[in-house]
């Protein structure tokens, strides 16, 4: 809760309700983005500022009182359909996923534009498991297709759960069987292909989070492999490719006794961690990147503004003071005093990192095949399932279970009408064995399999051979080591 | 409808309460005597502020049929006085606000939904009505929270609610930003506090004032700030007001002249 308490930081929003009502705003109608109130009361709500109840309570009665000014009851009407506590939270939630599932859907009410009646979040499945992942490093060869174009696909990792299984999946043109003066096609390779088991069982292999057809030299993407496999099986077939080949994936799970490490980590307020995770996110994306209709950098500033005015955090705080000495060093004015100077060593290495190297275009290029299957944090498994290095960014393979990223970055992305907020619970960063960090520019994911694309920025440092995932939930830190061991890639016939 | 000395009244009904009876018997209950009895269900409503007039321009758009509407969507056997639908055309269709809910409502939502429909009659009874019945709710916090109701809860609420009608009149009494006034709730015997601090006015005022002042439509009057009221011998009232922030306020004399307050003379 707020260090001025609750009443301090609901009377914040009721004062400024006031401010915005005397603007006499026309609110925005679908498609645009949420107001300033909202804002506000999305920020404090997600830490733990004010209660869900009167952060909802002072919204709705400013979009009342808008509206009542235009001759509209709808908003007054549509009030008074409050919302639930944690009574009405699905039975599906763990107790250390509920904070995530409460935060998200309370920032996701506050911020929809469209504002439906509290519907009260979403749980998990309730047959959630953990999922377990092996690497497999091998090249699948693709027949001809158009113009004698032919691809590969890249196979990384198998991963699985009870009700699901992909495997992922770094594609690309390889080349061309005939002169043709037809230029690579601009889709991603595709041809399909299945699994057989030991047991001759078939499973059908779909392609899944292809992207968009832009010419790209590769594809991240997994097969998504229905029905999911059962246990004990011994390998899967996969193919068939150019001249009938399959691959052969063994389906054991390794033991990563030591590749995997927790540790709990200092216990910080939920106002930090948000202003923590809005530097990442100031560094990941960059300061001009569009936030609810504003830049990140003006976002940001706003949200400094109502933690502190609305005396969640002191101005001094050092949450704040790094955040302010960020954005010095970013030079976006984020409301640090002129005569102020934030230490550098108030900054956290990984910040450092990406103010040092966040311009790096030298990662190498390639794939690893790897596989870490993390204990559960923040009420969630995941399994880290390989990763495709270049120049400007690494794609990093998660299969999530009990958890569904809901957009990265919920400051930049998040208060848009098209992708939802609220991922504040767990923190992500990465970093290689030359030193170098990486944060989470996006998220990317679509399918049923639970399977997440991590873009990791800046690059790979070219002399890495290992990267530690770290994965935090505010109050333990998880982190697994995998290999960088690049995969040869290349027409392999 | 009639308001006066802080009561509503219906003025063609001599004998609202004994119809207020013959109702809960089961008998017609008239629009007017409706009236009467939400006012008094409304005297302490918080949303009565939160939706209400903060200023002489911020003007609310709550017409009879717009009420009506409401009516017809919550209760359509219940719509209340109106023109009849056409032939052929239910009412609720004809006047149903496009905006409004239709997900089946429980009873708890249904006597909800009535209530902030009743409120909204209250509305649209027109603007000195809103100021009153402001002022009524304003005037019920003032003498402390009733039976049930929790202060320190409604705290934030009445605070917004007063730092969002002081700071017009400021801004018009000194000619400054409305967004350059800071107010709180005064909790403390006596009127409060008004001062200026760099650009900032800070003002520290009691719930009364929105109740004796503001609502009457003279909190400021010929270049002063009114902070307290005295007494009143309408259409005169002794008022304490200031005429610059920091000063000590003076007690002055002011009349109403059935449009404008005016000062008619000192102590």
């Amino acid at each position: 809760m707020a260090a001025g308490g609750a009443e301090q930081a609901e009377t914040y929003l009721r004062l400024l309700a006031e401010a915005e009502l005397r603007r006499a705003p026309v609110l925005h109608g679908p498609g645009s983005q949420p107001h300033r109130l909202a804002l506000a009361a999305a920020g404090l709500a997600l830490a733990d500022a004010v209660s869900l109840g009167a952060a909802w309570q002072v919204v709705a009665d400013f979009q009342a009182a808008c509206a009542l000014r235009v001759g509209d009851p709808g908003p007054a009407m549509r009030s008074l359909r409050s919302p639930g506590r944690l009574s009405q939270l699905p039975a599906s939630l763990t107790p250390s996923s509920q904070p995530s599932a409460v935060r998200h859907s309370v920032a996701q009410f506050l911020t929809s534009v469209m504002r439906p009646p509290w519907a009260g979040p979403a749980g998990p499945p309730a047959d959630a498991t953990a999922p377990a992942a092996v690497p497999i490093g091998a090249t699948l060869p693709l027949p001809a297709e158009r113009e004698g174009w032919y691809g590969e696909l890249l196979l990384l990792a198998l991963a699985r759960t009870d009700t699901g299984a992909a495997i992922t999946v770094a594609a690309r043109w390889a080349g061309q069987t005939r002169r043709s003066a037809t230029p690579r096609p601009r889709h991603a390779p595709f041809h399909e292909v299945a699994a057989v088991d030991d047991r001759g069982v078939s499973y059908r292999a779909s392609l899944w989070d292809m992207g968009i057809e832009d010419g790209r030299e590769w594809w991240d993407c997994h097969l998504g492999l229905t029905p999911a496999p059962p246990d004990g099986i011994r390998w899967l077939d996969i193919g068939p490719g150019a001249r009938g080949r399959y691959v052969r994936v063994p389906v054991a799970t390794p033991d990563w006794p030591d590749g995997i490490a927790t540790q709990p980590v200092p216990a910080a307020a939920a106002a930090a961690r948000l202003l923590d995770q809005a530097g990442d996110e100031l560094l990941a994306a960059g300061p001009a990147s569009h936030a609810a209709g504003r830049s990140l950098a003006e976002r940001v500033a706003l949200l400094i503004t109502d933690l502190t005015q609305g005396g969640v955090l002191a101005a001094d705080d050092p949450a704040v003071a790094r955040l302010l000495g960020l954005g010095w060093r970013l030079g976006i004015d984020l409301g640090l005093p002129a005569d102020g100077r934030i230490p550098r060593a108030a900054l956290p290495d990984a910040w450092h990192s990406m103010l040092a190297d966040g311009d790096a275009a030298d990662g190498p290029e390639g794939a690893a095949a790897f596989a870490a299957n993390l204990p559960v944090i923040g009420g969630a498994w995941f399994s880290l399932a390989g990763l495709r290095s270049a120049r400007d960014s690494a794609t990093l393979h998660v299969m999530a279970s009990g958890w569904t990223p809901h957009g990265n970055g919920w400051v930049v992305h998040g208060l848009g009408p098209h992708s939802h907020p609220g991922q504040v619970t767990l923190t992500w960063r990465a970093r290689d064995s030359a030193g170098r960090w990486h944060l989470i520019k996006a998220m990317h994911w679509g399918s049923q399999q639970g399977m997440i694309q991590m873009q990791l920025v800046p690059p790979l440092h070219p002399a890495a051979t290992a990267l530690d995932v770290i994965v935090s939930d505010g109050g333990r830190q998880v982190s697994a080591t995998v290999p960088l061991d690049w995969l040869p890639a290349g027409d392999t016939r | 409808m009639r308001w006066a000395g802080g009561q509503l009244t219906a003025v063609n009904h001599a004998d609202a309460e004994g119809e207020l009876v013959l109702a809960a018997l089961g008998g017609g209950k008239s629009e007017c005597v409706a009236m009467v009895e939400a006012w008094g269900g409304h005297a302490g409503d918080l949303d009565v502020l939160a939706f209400g007039p903060r200023s002489p321009d911020d003007q609310l758009a709550v017409t009879w049929d717009l009420v009506r509407s409401l009516r017809s969507v919550i209760n359509p056997q219940q719509a209340g006085p109106g023109r009849a639908p056409r032939p052929g055309q239910p009412a609720a269709a004809r006047l149903r606000p496009r905006s409004l809910p239709m997900r089946q409502a429980s009873p708890e939502l249904g006597r909800a939904q009535a209530r902030r429909a009743e409120l909204m009659s209250l509305f649209a009874l027109g603007r000195d009505f809103q100021l009153a019945l402001s002022g009524t709710v304003a005037a019920a916090w003032a003498d402390g929270p009733a039976p049930g109701r929790d202060l320190a809860a409604a705290r934030p609420a009445l605070t917004g609610a007063l730092a969002g009608r002081l700071a017009p009149a400021a801004a018009s009494w000194l000619g400054i930003d409305p967004g350059a006034v800071c107010a709180e709730l005064h909790e403390a015997p006596g009127w409060g506090t008004v001062e200026l601090a760099g650009v900032t006015l800070r003002a520290a005022l009691p719930l009364r004032w929105l109740a004796a002042v503001w609502a009457a439509g003279c909190a400021v009057v010929d270049h002063h700030l009114v902070v307290d009221v005295l007494s009143v011998t309408w259409p005169r009232a002794r008022v304490r007001a200031l005429r610059r922030p920091g000063a000590a306020p003076a007690v002055l004399s002011i009349q109403y002249d059935g449009e404008h307050w005016a000062v008619a003379g000192t102590d």
